[in-house]
């Protein structure tokens, strides 16, 4: 009986054995790309095209010119701002005004604002600096703002061997009329 | 049964309405952000630096002190002190006079010859003490300016103009307010303020006879006098230069002025005679050291240019023919008449 039982139990197992190598399957994932999609950027380059310091006196002017470039994806449409800031912050920051402010869209300067103007004010990259028929900033172009200033000629000692600082603020968004500007 | 079933229905839709409502609502509100996100940004950048350099001249007080009267002449305020006024017909007028310094030199000049008889005399300065000078038309001879020297008098605060003229007119302009006069006793100061030291130089050491450039002729030709004109010239780190330009006369004592020259710092120059109980004095030189001299602070620095007589005074007698008289370059100058 014990033989039986042993003898069975082989004949079983070899039976197990046979059958699963019998039944093994032969599966695999194959991963081919098909091409991809990127999201849009509306990403630009501010940069200054020299920031040396340079002298102005009292009644005088200086100018100053930075670069917008689009290395971005879309279209843009473009406004800016400047921030400025004397050495001592006690001094009027308007005591600098502008003067007159034009763009190189890549064909010559073209004058935006021919008048005296608020530098912290802000402008739009359009004709007249307003908020219609803006211009486009395209995927690799690039603007030049060229900014004429000049220091009251009224101004007192106090402004004497004191620096004063200008930042430029640029605000960019998707063209189309319903897009807005960015909060911050 | 019916009725209950009927109250559960209505009740039933009325969620469902809500519902339906809320949800409308909800994806209105939510609408733009979520079927579409708009893509912008902002970016800053250091565009610009400006400075501010020293742009402030030297200021200087030059102190002229001849024995106990003091004049202090501020250089920076001296430029651009050019009062006009014009007169016509019957008229007043008056100016407003530092009695600072000894003189208020004036150019004068009519819209036309008044060669004609009017009411004599056609025109009267005066000032608070008396009538310094008094025009006849029938002398004026030409429409050219004209340069009087008028002395100011202690206290005086105005000088007064009074015409009396018909169709002509007569322009006033005050050129200077700031002619001193010094004597061998003069001592000269100045006091200088900048933010950063200050060079000083002076042509006061430097002066050459010129000869030739400064001779001058009086128009009786008894003789020469010579006038010389100086500079002070300040100049700050920054090259900010203030220039006082100073005439140089002898004079023993103002209150015995007379007659005195005058050139103008253009180069041009009148006859500002000096004539001192009937002697004619030569120039004086000053300092004849080359005067540069460095301040080495900021703030008020002083120093004094010791005088040096050049030349032995020559005493002559000169013939004035009042108002005017020629000068060695064809100019008429009106002389006082009387002081």
């Amino acid at each position: 009986m014990r033989r039986k039982t042993l003898i069975a139990a082989s004949v079983f197992t070899l039976f197990a054995v046979s059958v699963g190598t019998v039944m093994a399957y032969f599966t695999f994932i194959k991963r081919a790309p098909l091409g991809g999609f990127e999201t849009a950027s509306t990403d630009v380059i501010v940069s200054a095209v020299e920031v040396d310091g340079q002298n102005i006196i009292p009644g005088g002017t200086q100018q100053f010119l930075y670069t917008i470039e689009n290395v971005g994806t879309v279209p843009v449409h473009v406004k800016s701002q400047l921030e400025t800031m004397w050495s001592d912050p006690l001094l009027d920051p308007n005591a600098v005004s502008g003067v007159s402010l034009a763009v190189d869209t890549g064909s010559g300067f073209q004058t935006v604002y021919d008048f005296p103007f608020a530098l912290d004010g802000e402008f739009f990259f359009s004709e007249f600096g307003m908020e219609d028929a803006l211009w486009e900033l395209s995927p690799g172009q690039s603007w030049t703002v060229q900014v004429e200033t000049m220091l009251d000629e009224s101004v007192g000692l106090e402004y004497m061997m004191q620096s004063f600082d200008v930042e430029a603020v640029v605000a960019v968004k998707e063209t189309g009329d319903q897009v807005p500007w960015p909060t911050n | 049964m019916k009725v209950r079933t009927s109250s559960r229905h209505s009740v039933t839709m009325g969620v469902s309405f809500t519902g339906i409502l809320a949800f409308l609502s909800l994806s209105l509100l939510v609408r733009p952000q979520q079927l579409h996100s708009f893509f912008s940004g902002t970016v800053q950048a250091h565009v610009a630096q400006f400075t501010v350099p020293d742009f402030q001249a030297p200021t200087a007080v030059v102190t002229l002190t001849v024995g106990e009267r003091e004049y202090s002449l501020d250089v920076n305020s001296s430029e651009d002190q050019q009062t006009q006024l014009e007169l016509t017909g019957n008229e007043e007028k008056s100016i407003e006079v530092s009695t600072n310094l000894p003189f208020t030199v004036l150019e004068i000049m009519f819209s036309a010859v008044p060669n004609r008889y009017q009411s004599e005399p056609c025109l009267v300065i005066k000032n608070a003490v008396n009538d310094v000078l008094v025009l006849d038309c029938l002398e004026i001879q030409d429409t050219s300016p004209h340069v009087v020297v008028v002395p100011n008098t202690a206290g005086q605060d105005t000088l007064s103009f009074v015409s009396h003229l018909l169709s002509e007119s007569v322009s006033i302009t005050v050129k200077h307010q700031d002619v001193a006069v010094i004597s061998a006793e003069t001592q000269l100061e100045l006091a200088v303020s900048d933010t950063s030291p200050v060079v000083v130089s002076s042509s006061l050491g430097e002066f050459t006879w010129i000869g030739g450039k400064y001779q001058f002729q009086l128009s009786d030709g008894e003789k020469n006098g010579e006038v010389q004109q100086s500079s002070i010239v300040l100049r700050d780190e920054a090259g900010n230069v203030s220039e006082f330009v100073l005439a140089v006369y002898p004079l023993p004592s103002p209150e015995e002025l007379f007659y005195t020259r005058y050139i103008e710092s253009n180069g041009g120059y009148h006859y500002l005679v000096i004539q001192t109980n009937g002697s004619w004095w030569q120039p004086l030189y000053v300092h004849p050291q080359t005067g540069e001299i460095i301040t080495t602070t900021t703030g008020t620095y002083s120093t004094e240019f010791p005088m040096v007589r050049y030349l032995e005074p020559e005493s002559f007698t000169a013939g004035m023919r009042p108002p005017f008289i020629t000068d060695a370059i064809g100019h008429q100058v009106a002389v006082l008449s009387e002081l």
